[in-house]
């Protein structure tokens, strides 16, 4: 055989290898937070099972789940616990990886005997956890998962999940909040979004509800790999359809490489999207050409000086015990995308409020308390469940915000 | 005419910054005919000690310098650590998974350190908005200062390995290194150096491109491998088919992308390999070489 053949073959190899690799996902290894203690008989505490993104990629998500429910948490225990029990969060990581969302679901059910599960922080994983957490009829409790089928598997018309309850921001949720902030605005959208899951079914959504409320077709609907470091070509078929706006759905950093190389084609339109559009990434990797953008995100906390007192308590309690991290900003009131972590912490309250008027940790008897949660006062809103409806946030939560420079600072303001 | 020359101009100047990525490729497969699969981990570790030495308060071209220094001291523990041991045992293969390996420990080692959220990188040189126009299209200077490290590295390659001794001690190597021992040559220095180099180049590729991307412990693992794809279409080996392949690849990308459609985009890479692998798996420049095996 000659050694060309030879490297051809090699080759071949390579890709196979790298792929899988790339497939499989590698990531740095999750510390575990897992505490040894073991106790389901009553006087030992109470323990709240967390698994979630604490490292890796997603850690943005995850890390803050985690301090907002330690927030939860402590608020119990000071108070001497829940009826007379101390609270423990026992919190897994699990990089957003569904395997090990699961293992650690396993674990927390099996061995750690929680009484309840938080989590996961992603719509992956949270559909590896969900078998277990309904087959084993615990409590769960979602605050970031954003897709539908999550609490409602056979549509938002037909009954939830018994056992899962949500104070994330869904999908359709977002979408109509998007739709009818872009759809009022503008004639020629053009939509683009990640190659992910994710990116396409919320950009199904905000097409389908342009249509359904103002008749619109988008000009265009692109998307893109992530950590591409060029979007020039779907860019440039947006521009060439006149795109008047373009809608995003996808992460920061690739939110930043889309605003650069729309301004590299003069394509100087606004650029509307969610989660993303808010994250430390956008902002510190397309510096002042994020002016002019547009995010929705949770209202909580989109002027310092109008906090309810239920916010501020919330935000100086994380001030005081997580200082100035990347989730609360480098001032001293809270960033907007602070709105965020308050649905993260008012997840864990109201389950641990249901925990509390349930008197005791019966997974049927929490589950009863939560159905039946009216007028919880949370951060972001009133909580209230039903039956029939296991999400709370609805458009009114959500508020489309406008970056603006001011004395040589980036702000988020209220769009008009 | 302007959609064209838009994407044309957009493809030129990605495909610079695969071209570079696939010169570092080169750099080790001239010597010992390995690919160093840890190239994308070598991009993100000197950009993110590059930006650690920054945030640390040293200026930031000391902070590169020093960057690209570790990225060197780097690329020797790699030969040293995960590519000479298994050479001795002359498996063949084995270099592939120890150095895709070694990827793997530095990405979670960077993960650990930095966390993994994508972080900004400071402009160097030119900030992301200063534009060069030409045809009423602007091109990133940013990136038009990658398609000249592309060329000059390329001039400098061609230079070394025709015109120097130590150029011709390199191909010796590549070609018998057994032979290129009996002659005198240092074969385990040429390697080492090889490898240093390798690293270098990675480095300067991460911190050209950073500043456009951000960085993030991820980062440069899909540049490698479409800085991969271009060493093979310009040639495994040839430092003319690295700019060449970049340039074609960034071009051919750009174009399936506006014409056809995004999503063809990124397969239209994997597509070509394909091609490539297939009709002429030399690439554009590599030269037909009959060895025994």
């Amino acid at each position: 055989m000659t050694r060309q053949t030879q490297y051809g073959i090699q080759i071949l190899i390579l890709i196979f290898l790298v792929s899988a690799l790339m497939l499989t996902g590698c990531g740095g290894q999750g510390k575990q937070n897992a505490s040894t203690s073991t106790s389901e008989k009553s006087g030992g505490p109470i323990k709240i099972g967390m698994t979630a993104a604490i490292t890796g990629p997603y850690s943005e998500f995850g890390e803050a789940m985690r301090r907002a429910a330690m927030i939860a948490v402590d608020e119990w225990n000071a108070k001497g616990g829940i009826n007379g029990r101390k609270v423990e969060l026992v919190a897994l990581d699990d990089q957003l990886d569904p395997n090990k969302a699961a293992i650690n679901a396993k674990k927390l059910i099996e061995e750690e005997k929680v009484a309840a599960i938080i989590g996961p922080a992603g719509s992956g994983p949270m559909f590896a956890v969900i078998p277990l957490a309904q087959a084993k009829n615990i409590p769960h409790i979602n605050v970031v998962a954003q897709t539908v089928q999550i609490v409602y598997p056979d549509g938002t018309n037909k009954p939830p999940r018994p056992n899962l309850f949500s104070a994330a921001i869904q999908n359709d949720v977002e979408a109509i909040g998007l739709a009818k902030f872009a759809g009022s605005h503008w004639k020629k959208i053009g939509l683009i979004c990640e190659s992910t899951t994710y990116g396409k079914s919320g950009i199904d959504l905000i097409a389908s509800q342009l249509e359904k409320e103002f008749g619109i077709q988008p000009v265009g609907k692109e998307q893109y790999d992530q950590k591409d470091p060029d979007m020039t070509a779907q860019l440039a078929r947006l521009q060439k359809a006149g795109a008047e706006i373009v809608v995003i759905v996808g992460l920061g950093a690739d939110s930043a490489t889309i605003r650069k190389n729309m301004n590299r084609l003069g394509f100087n339109v606004p650029l509307i999207g969610a989660a993303g559009m808010v994250s430390a990434p956008y902002k510190e990797i397309a510096g002042d050409l994020v002016v002019g953008s547009y995010a929705s995100l949770i209202a909580s906390y989109a002027d310092p000086n109008k906090m309810s007192p239920k916010a501020k308590q919330f935000a100086d309690t994380w001030l005081a015990k997580w200082g100035n991290d990347r989730w609360y900003g480098p001032d001293k009131t809270p960033q907007v995308s602070f709105g965020w972590q308050a649905a993260y912490y008012d997840g864990a309250a109201l389950l641990l409020e249901a925990i509390n008027r349930a008197k005791s940790t019966d997974s049927n008897e929490i589950i009863k308390q939560l159905n039946n949660l009216k007028d919880f006062e949370g951060v972001v809103k009133k909580y209230s469940f039903s039956p029939q409806q296991h999400h709370a946030i609805t458009p009114e939560d959500l508020g489309i915000y406008v970056y603006e420079k001011q004395n040589d600072k980036i702000i988020m303001k209220p769009a008009a | 005419m302007l959609f064209f020359l838009q994407l044309l101009f957009a493809g030129i100047s990605l495909g610079a910054v695969y071209a570079v990525v696939a010169h570092g490729f080169n750099a080790t497969y001239w010597t010992v005919r390995v690919v160093n699969f840890s190239h994308g981990s070598f991009l993100m570790m000197t950009v993110m000690l590059s930006l650690a030495a920054f945030n640390a308060g040293m200026p930031l071209g000391l902070a590169i310098l020093l960057g690209c220094l570790m990225a060197g001291v780097m690329g020797y523990i790699l030969e040293r650590v995960a590519v000479r041991p298994i050479m001795n045992r002359l498996t063949g293969m084995g270099w592939i998974v120890t150095t895709l390996g070694a990827g793997v420990v530095m990405q979670a080692l960077a993960t650990e350190i930095w966390g993994s959220q994508a972080m900004a990188f400071p402009a160097v040189i030119f900030s992301t908005t200063d534009y060069v126009e030409a045809f009423n299209v602007k091109i990133s200077a940013q990136l038009l200062l990658v398609l000249l490290t592309a060329l000059l590295v390329m001039g400098l390659f061609e230079f070394f390995v025709r015109r120097t001794l130590w150029g011709k001690a390199v191909a010796a190597t590549a070609y018998d290194s057994d032979c290129a021992r009996l002659v005198g040559i240092n074969v385990r220095a040429v390697i080492t150096f090889s490898f240093i180099a390798s690293a270098v180049l990675a480095g300067i590729a991460g911190v050209l491109v950073a500043p456009i991307t951000g960085v993030d412990p991820a980062f440069g693992l899909d540049l490698m491998i479409k800085g991969f794809v271009a060493a093979v279409l310009g040639g495994m080996g040839s430092a003319t088919g690295a700019l060449v392949g970049g340039i074609l690849l960034g071009v051919i990308e750009l174009m399936a992308g506006g014409y056809a459609s995004s999503v063809a985009r990124n397969e239209v890479s994997f597509l070509l390999l394909v091609i490539v692998l297939l009709v002429k798996p030399a690439g554009l420049f590599g030269k037909r070489m009959v060895v025994k095996v």
